[in-house]
């Protein structure tokens, strides 16, 4: 049940059937692809989950960096990249949610180690109903946000090809 | 089962507060307390305005997929939905036949890891807190990092636990999620030797940290009696699947009720026959549909589901160390069921421990490497699968045409049979603790707790970052906006004037 994890974490969270909730999965098959492809080196990991759940604290301990792919409750249409940093407080509601920086606090917390650097890529949805399709406007920006995750792939060390990096590679 | 609160004779002359938890986009929940001329608690109700749009998003779908397509409903318990739907779709390829034995086998053992993993997030990292620390404890250490600074080794141990329910959920459905495993007639895979191997080591230490859990959840509820005992507390009847021999059964059985003495008012129902046991009242101020025994009405038919339904409902439950827990629990209450909305957490432990034990006891059976999966039969064209999720009974009924088309859909989840419940243990809350002069924190706190006791799927939409957890609204008889108090996902505590807008809300995710 173990084997050698790679240096750089992906991990993409999201409903493919909640309509734009399909950001993070989408992503997550993607870059999937492009890795079975070697477009995209070996260097990097993907993990997809429904939610983000606190047993995702040993999937992100010991990693180099992290990147977390989620879509965001508002701004529409806009992708947006930032530097995820421990939470500090919060108290959860229900077992239902828990954020990046609330499962960085976890690593740290529970593992004893510190966290890995981590950053989040969002992009804003209009409708998240259940068994909604994609935004027109969404679908245009997962290209943005594919194309500025494969640049922080290549900044983080993974080996990206040119065609990739333009948004033009074959997966 | 007294519900003085549910409806006052003169609601436009009231006041009105609203707890929302905008969790999300879409799936939240909120709290509006109505008050009356004396500002004193005369309504409340729990909004839950996620179960919509479940049975559209089924029906024109062929019956196959539709045990890998309800996964998408809940992010938390994809695998109960996964087994209820396809313990409906049985009898779509099967009929009136049985499925074989090694098929339910894995299917049960895919269900015990569910449980375990489900009640082990709830119990560390949700219920913990408040046990551990008090209602009252500064929110900024009551909670589960919290948990971590004062008790590490709990907090580590309830990330174990359910990472190890997880791994073996991903070995019998061959994917992290969304897998497949349990299909209409049997399971697709059969379950290897070393897989096997693996599991067996792994499951005797989680056994154990279960059972000493289970002491902890037993002796953080006595240690603070009455208070403990007394919060939320409200007898009701119980409704839970149930073996012939009268075990608890999590994946299989007949419907039993019982009420608040423990008297038996109905057992062993066939579970093909809930229409004519369950109604389902529906109220114009929530989506979600109030179920009842159809036998004894609305008003006195509500009933509540999940651990503490399970633990009381038992004659015994089949394997040692969870049986003489279940013997302690019903020592306390003295025969009877136990009643204490908080007394969920001790039973949620105890169901936990049984499921491990379980999980053991079935990769033990030699069965469970068998390679005959499927089975065919003469295929029926209507389907009733329930199980108990972790929250409770979960059900399932499906309708085909002629292509094996779905033409009707209807899921009663466990946070709709809980339905009344919840409102009963939110009343209680309120009526004891509110007074009717300001929206304090403490009242938050306390309305919290109690809804945390059964946790309700308040979010299986969508997860999106950006999100608010509670937000309190004092809205007068006339609609008007008087007072607003948000919790935000920090934790802080802000008082807003009636037309602010939140902090950071909508937050805006940071700079491209």
């Amino acid at each position: 049940m173990s084997a050698v994890r790679a240096p750089v974490l992906v991990l993409a969270v999201g409903n493919a059937s909640r309509g734009d909730d399909a950001i993070g999965p989408l992503l997550a098959e993607r870059l999937e692809a492009a890795i079975a492809m070697g477009t995209v080196g070996p260097q990097v990991e993907v993990c997809c989950d429904a939610q983000l759940m606190v047993e995702h604290a040993l999937d992100v301990v010991g990693r180099r960096a992290v990147i977390f792919v989620d879509a965001a409750a508002s701004d529409p249409g806009r992708v947006a990249w930032a530097p995820v940093v421990p939470a500090r407080g919060g108290l959860a509601v229900t077992t239902h949610s828990c954020s990046p920086g609330q499962l960085l606090r976890l690593v740290e917390g529970t593992l004893g180690e510190a966290p890995p650097p981590s950053w989040l890529l969002s992009v804003g949805g209009h409708a998240f109903e259940l068994g909604e399709p994609l935004h027109d406007e969404t679908a245009r920006a997962l290209e943005v946000a594919w194309r500025r995750l494969v640049v922080e792939l290549r900044a983080l060390g993974v080996a990206v090809n040119d065609g990739e990096a333009r948004g033009v590679g074959g997966a | 089962m007294p519900r003085p609160l549910e409806t006052a004779e003169h609601p436009e002359t009231l006041q009105r507060v609203v707890i929302e938890p905008v969790s999300r986009v879409e799936g939240h929940g909120k709290v509006t307390l109505l008050l009356d001329e004396h500002r004193r608690v005369q309504q409340a109700r729990l909004h839950i305005v996620e179960f919509r749009g479940f049975e559209r998003f089924i029906q024109g779908r062929p019956y196959w997929e539709v045990p890998t397509l309800v996964q998408r409903l809940c992010g938390i318990c994809p695998v109960s939905h996964l087994l209820a739907a396809s313990k409906a779709c049985d009898a779509f390829v099967v009929g009136d036949g049985p499925v074989p034995p090694t098929a339910v086998k894995l299917r049960r053992l895919l269900h015990a890891a569910q449980v375990v993993q489900s009640n082990a997030l709830h119990f560390f990292h949700l219920a913990s807190p408040d046990l551990l620390f008090g209602f009252d404890d500064d929110v900024a250490h009551r909670n589960i990092l919290g948990v971590l600074q004062d008790r590490r080794e709990l907090g580590l141990q309830g990330i174990k636990i359910r990472k190890f329910g997880q791994q073996v959920i991903e070995i019998l459905t061959g994917k992290r999620i969304h897998g497949t495993g349990s299909v209409p007639g049997g399971f697709t895979q059969p379950l290897s030797t070393e897989k096997r191997a693996w599991m067996r080591a792994e499951i005797g230490h989680i056994i154990d940290w279960c059972a000493q859990t289970t002491d902890l959840a037993r002796d953080l509820f006595l240690q603070n009696l009455p208070a403990h005992g007394d919060f939320a507390s409200f007898p009701s009847m119980y409704m839970s699947l149930i073996r012939e021999d009268g075990a608890a059964d999590l994946y299989d059985g007949g419907l039993r009720v019982k009420d608040a003495d423990g008297g038996i008012v109905v057992d062993h129902v066939d579970v093909h026959g809930y229409e004519d046991l369950i109604g389902e009242e529906v109220k114009s101020w929530t989506y979600m549909k109030f179920p009842f025994l159809r036998a004894m009405g609305p008003e006195h038919g509500w009933y509540r589901v999940g651990p503490l339904a399970r633990i009381n409902n038992a004659t015994f439950l089949d394997t040692p160390r969870a049986e003489a827990a279940r013997v302690e629990f019903m020592a306390f209450g003295g025969g009877k069921p136990v009643g204490a909305s908080l007394a969920q957490h001790w039973a949620r432990m105890i169901d936990t421990l049984h499921c491990a034990e379980v999980i053991a006891a079935l990769l033990d059976d030699d069965d469970i490497v068998g390679t005959d999966l499927r089975a065919t039969g003469t295929p029926k064209q209507e389907g009733i699968g329930v199980i108990e999720a972790p929250r409770g009974t979960l059900l399932h009924h499906y309708r085909i045409n002629d292509d094996g088309i779905i033409t009707h859909a209807n899921l009663i989840v466990s946070t709709t049979h809980n339905n009344t419940a919840m409102n009963e243990a939110v009343r209680q809350v309120a009526a004891t603790n509110f007074d009717g002069r300001a929206l304090s924190e403490g009242l938050l706190n306390s309305i919290e707790v109690a809804i945390r006791a059964y946790d309700p799927c308040l979010s299986c939409a969508t997860h999106a970052v950006g999100q608010m957890p509670l937000r309190i609204e004092l809205v007068d008889g006339g609609g008007e906006l008087v007072d607003v108090l948000c919790r935000h996902e920090d934790g802080v505590v802000e008082q807003l004037a009636p037309t602010s807008t939140p902090r950071h809300w909508p937050p805006s995710g940071g700079a491209p």
